[in-house]
């Protein structure tokens, strides 16, 4: 469904990725796991167009999309949680949801996926009306989420959606991924959380300095010794 | 009774003033908070609003109110060329490219204005401008409550619109955090486009509506965007209610000083204003610390 082959890129000079390779097929969640500064969000910039790749290629749905920019690749179907959160502060809850939906044009299907995001999250509709800037932290979470769903993606990536969450928080966000995957909805997430990270994931890459040292089945990956020294804190 | 008449006159003429503030600053406010540029030209789209208006009612003998809607649309072919040609080109680069760009393209404008038009003063005399119509024993100037009516009228559209439209929305998502807006498939180039053409459409159209009341001259939206700019710094800088609000309070003021005091402090005190307001407020009246949008 979406693969990348040999990806480099680099911000300006400086490297960041170096040949990663790296595969999501359909109704799969797959788990990019690295340490601070490995390349996670890059990669995912380098997917949705915010970066573009210097080598290899990046193919989503039989289509090579290296040179697509971030409005086109959401309309392939690829929907970014960024980190940080990132909501629109000064607008509510409701209307970070419709920017959500901004590529959407059917008024109905817009009626389905916000009725679909308040049935997930509850509490944004009691605070619909309510500035996302006032939100938790928690609830902005949810918030970024949910905006992400409005364009009702087909890839949906996540770029440590649990940072700064507390345990039950961090519970329910990964609940919650489960629960959109078991939707149909293939998930690329990336984590620093790898034991959790690796509970709910089919499989997973670790990438070290932007290149990718291991992958394999989740449940393989568990039994890493690598990964339970660098990784799991075992 | 007679100071009660000679303030409610003032007050009239200050909104009508106020409200030609207000549809500049508006402009240059959306183009700031939503694309972070800063147009030092701005006033010329103003003052080629009057020209056009000019041009169509005067030379092509086109009723008024027909020529300010043409005039409307000759602001927002300009405000779509001052995006592609000197705007859009500047853009993600140091902030400094586009006061420079701006600038250079109001001097450029400013004198072929001058080459075309002349500096002669014109008027436009429309049928409106002779009439005066009584409210409360308050003699007004038709064409003035006409331009005041406008002007109100196409201020609270556009607050309608930014604030409940889904293009508004995509607007202010987009000034509020550019990248994450074109994740959600935003069209930043569109988005722009969009605000210069509204910004051109407004700033032609205050032209357009004082051209009768004042003389036109090449020079004036040099006078103008002076104190537009006042307006969106007090205001507070992307600030649209802030662009509003000041635009009108500034206007009123100035023309009761001008009634009560001496047309000598006119400018005086928006300078006095606006030194006032950076030192207890350098945000602006309505503007935000950190975030910006609204
Ligand atoms: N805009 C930028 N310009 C220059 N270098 C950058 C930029 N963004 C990130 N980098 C560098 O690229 C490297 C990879 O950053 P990246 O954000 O992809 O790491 P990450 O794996 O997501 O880390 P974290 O877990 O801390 O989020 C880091 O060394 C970082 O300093
Ligand atoms: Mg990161």
């Amino acid at each position: 469904m979406l693969r990348l082959k040999g990806v480099d890129a680099y911000y300006g000079q400086l490297q960041i990725l170096k040949g990663v390779d790296l595969e999501v097929r359909p109704g799969e969640i797959v788990t990019l796991l690295g340490a601070n500064g490995a390349g996670k969000t890059t990669t995912l910039k380098t997917i949705v167009g915010l970066l573009h790749p210097r080598a290899g290629e990046i193919v989503f749905k039989d289509k090579v999309i290296n040179r697509l920019a971030p409005d086109e690749t959401v309309r392939l179907g690829l929907s970014l949680v960024p980190e940080g959160r990132q909501v629109f502060p000064a607008l509510t809850v409701f209307e970070n949801l419709m920017v959500g939906a901004f590529t959407q044009r059917n008024k109905a299907e817009i009626e389905r996926s916000l009725a679909f995001v308040y049935e997930l999250f509850p509490r944004l509709t009691e605070r619909k009306n309510q500035l996302a800037g006032t939100l938790s932290g928690g609830e902005q979470q949810m918030l970024a989420i949910g905006r992400a769903l409005m364009s009702d993606p087909e890839v949906f990536l996540l770029d440590e959606p649990s940072l700064g969450l507390s345990p039950l928080l961090v519970e329910k966000v990964f609940a919650t991924i489960q629960a959109i995957n078991r939707l149909d909805k293939t998930i690329l997430l990336v984590e620093q959380n790898a034991y959790q990270a690796l509970q709910i994931a089919h499989r997973g890459y670790v990438l070290e300095t932007g290149r990718i040292v291991l992958s394999g089945s989740a449940a393989s990956l568990l039994q890493n010794e690598h990964i339970k020294k660098a990784y799991l804190g075992q | 009774m007679d100071l009660l008449l000679e303030i409610a006159q003032q007050v009239i003429n200050g909104l009508v003033i106020g409200g030609i503030y207000t549809l500049m600053a508006l402009g240059m406010t959306m183009i700031f908070g939503i694309l972070d540029q800063t147009n030092f030209a701005h006033g010329e789209l103003y003052m080629l609003g009057a020209y056009a208006a000019f041009f169509f009612s005067m030379v092509l003998g086109i009723p008024y109110l027909v020529s300010v809607c043409l005039a409307i649309l000759v602001g927002v072919l300009l405000g779509l060329m001052y995006e592609w040609l000197i705007f859009r080109p500047v853009r993600g680069k140091d902030p400094l490219n586009a006061v420079i760009a701006s600038l250079g393209a109001s001097i450029f404008i400013w004198n072929a204005a001058l080459l075309v038009f002349g500096g002669a003063p014109r008027e436009i005399p429309t049928p409106f401008l002779g009439e005066k119509v009584n409210l409360l024993g308050v003699s007004l100037n038709v064409q003035r409550l006409l331009a005041l009516a406008v002007t109100i009228g196409i201020i609270l559209a556009l607050y309608w619109w930014i604030g409940k439209s889904r293009l508004g929305r995509a607007m202010r998502a987009t000034a509020q955090n550019r990248e994450v807006a074109a994740l959600m498939g935003i069209k930043i180039g569109r988005v722009a486009e969009l605000v210069f053409a509204t910004g051109g459409a407004l700033a032609a159209l205050g032209g357009a509506l004082v051209g009768p009341i004042f003389l036109l001259q090449p020079s004036m939206g040099l006078l103008a965007v002076g104190k537009a700019f006042i307006v969106v710094i007090v205001g507070g800088m992307g600030s649209v209610l802030g662009a509003i609000y000041t635009g009108f309070g500034l206007g009123v003021l100035e023309s009761l000083t001008v009634g009560f005091l001496s047309s000598a402090y006119r400018d005086v005190i928006s300078f006095a204003i606006l030194i006032l307001v950076l030192w207890v407020r350098p945000q602006g009246l309505f503007g935000r610390t950190g975030e910006r949008g609204g």
